[in-house]
């Protein structure tokens, strides 16, 4: 070093100096005159990306956030006073009309004269900001969010925390998570912090822990390990949501099922009981009328055996009503096991007992082959035994009766239908046609007990389906049923 | 051809009278003339065919032809007699026809699966019943070889 250059100890730095730490600051230094005009700006100002002639050109509150004015103004009322400007901040408008903020540190000077410094800390504010929104989303969370400590010590408790725990933030931040556990379920804390220590993160995990009142809460806790800058284990973050309401209405509706069931099972061994308790007095009905005819014949007159006659038949139509409703209740009752059901079949099987009971009525039966459907097996055949078995006895008293068993399209979906050319029935009553005891046709033109039809639309809806009927008065009559069909729409 | 048949006891084992009286009527008529025993509960039953109780003294190895059991009895049920008789060396081979007003899916099934041999419910049609009783007791008492009493493979 020259001896021009070399400073003695504790001289005061030359103009040249100072004009190069002037230009070097990382800082932005200016001067702003009595006029409020900037006078000399550091190169540092370049980061609010004007000229340095832009810069000295207005006064420098032109430059300043229109909301942060009257603090600018009130800093400079205060430093004319005589008060150092320590930390002020406020916001400056760059050239591409962004803000950026600056923190003020300034001096008092008697020449009137502004020597101020400033510091970018626009980074800092948007950490900050940052940080501001995340603990409103924490403080306004309708969840418990905990942080901990690995060894269990809580260090931050929000709102909800203590909403939802009764306990203070200041009861519990610095204090174990424990107090929290109901007895017994302190293992489960091990459990979850040996996974937490490998990393894991805890899902919805249920369990129950203890309100500051001694009342157990359901709650569904989320458990995610938390680790510092160079990635070591440091805590746990818990979320925890009080379930107490849905596991309360989870157990009602268990209750509600379960006592449905009963009164099903009840009423399932009741109508077996009356199914079979009520067809003991019918059969000694039927059975002594009918001794009545054999023995006593020739001590009754011609009404006298009419009479029996009626009463035997009376018998015997109950004990059909007693097992019709019989099969409209396990209908209703039984679950259903579906499967590919071939159709064409069940309505083969059903022929032919019909054929058996009633052989040589010269049916003409035609059923297209083939027909598939996705159903319970033993209900649908419980289906073709009605309609068939309705179409056999309503062309009873029809010659060349012809039965038909198909499938057509309806709004895109296979329709079975079932087909015959007997009595049919006036379509003003066709929606009657599907209610329990609801009967077209005099008892003396055709039997029957009105449940059939009611059973049919039963198992059809059970499976998602429809079921209509369309008919004229002694021009045949056509069911048709549809599977599946609100599954489809779905 | 079992000539003897005409002599083996039908065992009905029935607790409402009028149903037995109709089953006895319904046998006559179909000309089935072997005795019937009357049994009108479960108990009543057991100790006729193990020859105790109000039946102690009678020959126990005199069984019957055929058993018509109904299920709903008083003091043990059809399928408690069924299971008993199935349990024990001299009756497990014993042909029984469950008779019965149930049609309940379930008491088949036990029916069966306790090793009854037939299960016909009882028609409330009288003619119907007649036909059933007859041909029941045509393949139980005159079709049917029974295996001889105690009987081992």
């Amino acid at each position: 070093m020259s001896d021009s250059t070399a400073l003695p100890a504790g001289a005061p730095p030359s103009h040249g100096e100072l004009e190069r730490f002037f230009a070097m600051s990382i800082d932005m230094m200016c001067i702003a005159g009595a006029d409020g005009c900037f006078k000399r700006v550091s190169p540092a100002f370049d980061v609010l990306g004007y000229s340095t002639e832009e810069l000295l050109s207005r006064p420098f509150l032109e430059f300043v956030h229109p909301d942060d004015v009257p603090a600018t103004l009130a800093e400079v009322e205060k430093l004319a006073k005589g008060a150092p400007t320590i930390h002020f901040q406020n916001r400056y408008r760059c050239k591409d009309g962004s803000y950026r903020w600056l923190s003020w540190t300034s001096a008092p000077d008697p020449s009137g004269k502004l020597y101020a410094i400033a510091r970018d800390v626009t980074d800092i504010h948007g950490e900050q900001e940052a940080r501001t929104w995340l603990a409103a989303i924490v403080a306004g969370s309708n969840d418990a969010i905990i942080g901990r400590t690995l060894d269990g010590i809580v260090t931050s408790w929000n709102r909800s925390a203590e909403r939802i725990f009764g306990y203070l933030a200041e009861e519990m931040v610095g204090h174990q998570i424990t107090v929290l556990f109901p007895p017994g379920r302190c293992a489960e804390e091990a459990q979850n912090s040996e996974r937490l220590m490998k990393g894991e993160r805890i899902e919805h995990f249920e369990t129950v822990r203890k309100h500051k009142d001694g009342q157990e809460i359901d709650v569904a806790v989320t458990l995610s390990p938390v680790r510092d800058s160079t990635g070591k284990l440091i805590g746990v973050s818990k979320t925890a949501r009080d379930i107490s309401e849905l596991k309360r209405s989870q157990r009602e509706l268990v209750g509600a099922k379960e006592t449905a069931e009963a009164a099903n099972r009840e009423l399932e061994s009741f109508s077996y009981s009356v199914a079979h308790d009520l067809r003991a007095p019918l059969r000694s009905i039927d059975g002594f009328s009918q001794a009545l005819l054999e023995d006593c014949a020739d001590k009754l007159d011609e009404d006298g055996r009419k009479y029996l006659r009626f009463v035997r038949e009376s018998a015997q139509l109950m004990a059909q009503l007693i097992d019709d409703m019989l099969t409209l209740s396990r209908v209703t009752r039984s679950e259903l096991a579906r499967e590919k059901v071939d159709l064409s079949v069940l309505a083969r099987t059903t022929h032919a007992r019909l054929e058996r009971s009633e052989p040589g009525r010269g049916v003409e039966v035609a059923i297209e082959g083939g027909l598939e459907g996705d159903g319970d097996p033993r209900l649908l055949a419980v289906v073709f035994d009605n309609l068939l078995g309705n179409a056999w006895k309503f062309t009873s008293k029809r010659t060349g009766a012809r039965v038909e068993v198909g499938t057509t399209t309806q709004n895109g979906l296979p329709a079975y239908f079932v087909r015959d050319n007997g009595a049919g029935f006036d379509m003003t009553y066709a929606t009657k046609l599907f209610g329990v005891f609801q009967r077209l046709h005099a008892a003396h033109e055709f039997e029957g007990t009105g449940v059939g039809l009611a059973t049919v639309q039963r198992i059809v809806h059970r499976h998602g389906g429809r079921v209509w009927a369309e008919g004229k008065v002694d021009g045949g009559a056509t069911f048709y049923f549809t599977l599946g069909e609100k599954e489809r729409k779905e | 051809m079992n000539t003897a048949s005409n002599d083996r006891v039908i065992l009905l084992v029935e607790d409402n009278p009028k149903d037995e009286e109709l089953t006895l009527r319904a046998l006559k008529k179909s000309n089935i003339l072997n005795p019937v025993v009357v049994a009108r509960d479960g108990v009543d039953a057991l100790d006729y065919l193990f020859a105790r109780g109000a039946h102690a003294g009678r020959l126990p190895s005199a069984l019957p032809q055929v058993i018509l059991l109904d299920l709903k009895l008083p003091k043990l049920d059809g399928l408690d007699v069924l299971r008993t008789l199935r349990l024990d060396e001299r009756t497990k081979l014993l042909p029984v026809v469950i008779l019965t007003s149930s049609v309940e899916e379930q008491d088949l099934v036990r029916g069966y699966s306790l090793g009854a041999n037939s299960y016909v419910r009882k028609p409330v049609d009288f003619v119907q019943f007649s036909e059933a009783v007859r041909q029941l007791g045509l393949y139980w008492l005159v079709t049917n070889e029974v295996a001889p009493p105690g009987g081992r493979p």
